[in-house]
């Protein structure tokens, strides 16, 4: 089962995927900044459309 | 005369070899009992019906002695029935792409809209992708490629997780997708326990705030700014969610309503056959009756376990940065696997069993999207790990 990776570094992979873990973090946090920001856009578009 | 007897015995000899019957042998019954398992849940407990019940006849339908249905073909370039839809649907890659169309024709971002916050909570959830990543190489001896591919059926995402390992481990396909299509169908089994476990009475009573109203040009905005920020961060998973913000483009435009009905029911609906009878025919009895696909269910388990756990622990640890007024329901954490929208169902149900004017709903409709972001961003990690 184990194929050909019969040493497996388990610093390294374990060291990656904390890394791969905080990515995910980064991806859907940028994705919620960009929510807040289109959010703040859009209402403030909204309101000059508004005065006008 | 002696001569035509002979020739009538090898006749005879022949018709007999054609005959499934004599080429039978153990494994097959107990595949049978598998795919009318299968069946039965869908039929009779309304598990996942639209997946199980193909599943489960694709199992039954391919375990017997030599049916032609998904083998290579004896002429070239001449696949058998099933193989055909296998081949160009799931090895190519096409069916878990516009599933994710039709899921997102299907979608309202709505309440991730108005409580953009709750993204990080799907991060959250995908905890136990990354730890049965680990688990299945410790404790089962999975390579590299297999355990990735068995890691991500914690987020309880059937195309993810099909996509996925039709990409790293083709060979664990059918396992893995019945194993997450299980888990999903189970999730108002297995997350109840653990929702109690790791909260309070108090945490289980707190009335989340209102949300409020997103409106159309931010609904619109959304799946264009997602397409963005997602093919720039990971675009491993385009496929997928390229599909996916499709899909809601087309519902939130209001101008394609046929184009959105169609992805959402006609063409889903189409390819969910395909799929569930391609899953099915995979599990053919030589493949499927070994030690990996237990270790698979179990592996499965603990990871949909760990993933809801993460899920409410994000939210436990935001809350302790959030005004009071602001504090979210942990209950919703464990919305944060995908499993749309069951989980969120879940949700719910556990809040009004501790506080009946809780209405958790919606509020837990935001994890649950963002868990199907966060499984396709664990996805494109793993994706590109192994390049």
């Amino acid at each position: 089962m184990m194929g050909q990776e019969n040493v497996i570094p388990w610093g390294n992979v374990i060291f990656v995927l904390l890394v791969r873990f905080a990515a995910v973090f980064v991806i859907l946090g940028v994705l919620q900044i960009g929510l807040y920001a289109s959010a703040a856009i859009v209402s403030k578009l909204l309101a000059t459309v508004k005065r006008k | 005369m002696e001569t035509q007897a002979v020739d009538v015995i090898e006749m005879l000899r022949q018709i007999l070899d054609q005959m499934g019957i004599l080429n039978m042998n153990w494994k097959y019954p107990v595949m049978w009992l598998i795919g009318c398992l299968f069946i039965y849940l869908a039929i009779r407990h309304n598990f996942e019906p639209l997946l199980l019940l193909p599943i489960g006849f694709g199992i039954f339908l391919v375990n017997f002695p030599l049916t032609p249905l998904m083998g290579e073909g004896t002429k070239e370039g001449h696949r058998e029935l099933i193989q055909i839809f296998y081949h160009y649907g799931l090895a190519w890659e096409v069916i878990p792409c516009v599933i994710f169309l039709g899921l997102g024709a299907m979608t309202d971002f709505g309440s991730l809209i108005a409580n953009p916050k709750t993204l990080i909570v799907g991060a959250g959830a995908q905890l136990g992708v990354f730890i049965t990543f680990c688990g299945s190489i410790l404790l089962c001896g999975f390579t590299l490629k297999e355990a990735a591919s068995v890691g991500i059926i914690g987020g309880a995402d059937g195309p993810t997780t099909i996509y996925l390992t039709q990409k790293l481990a083709p060979h664990l396909l059918g396992m893995n997708a019945i194993a997450a299509y299980s888990y999903m169908a189970m999730v108002p089994l297995i997350q109840p326990p653990i929702m109690r476990l790791l909260t309070t009475r108090r945490e289980k009573q707190i009335i989340m705030r209102q949300m409020r109203q997103v409106s159309r040009t931010e609904k619109i905005i959304f799946p264009l700014l997602a397409t963005a920020l997602i093919s720039l961060l990971v675009p491993a998973v385009m496929p997928l969610m390229g599909m996916f913000m499709f899909g809601n483009l087309m519902r939130e435009s209001g101008v394609v309503q046929r184009l959105s009905d169609t992805a959402e029911n006609a063409l889903m609906n189409i390819v969910t056959i395909f799929l569930g009878i391609s899953v099915g025919a995979t599990m053919q009895a030589d493949k499927f009756l070994s030690p990996k696909p237990l270790m698979i269910f179990g592996l499965g388990l603990l990871d949909f376990a760990v993933c809801t756990a993460g899920g409410i622990l994000t939210v436990k640890l935001m809350n302790l940065f959030i005004k009071s007024e602001n504090r979210m329901n942990p209950l919703i954490g464990s919305a944060g696997v995908s499993a749309v929208p069951m989980a969120a169902r879940v949700s719910q149900v556990v809040g009004q069993k501790y506080n009946p004017q809780n209405f958790l709903l919606m509020h837990a409709m935001g994890p649950n999207l963002a868990g199907v972001i966060g499984t396709a961003a664990a996805a494109g990690m793993f994706i590109s790990m192994f390049k």
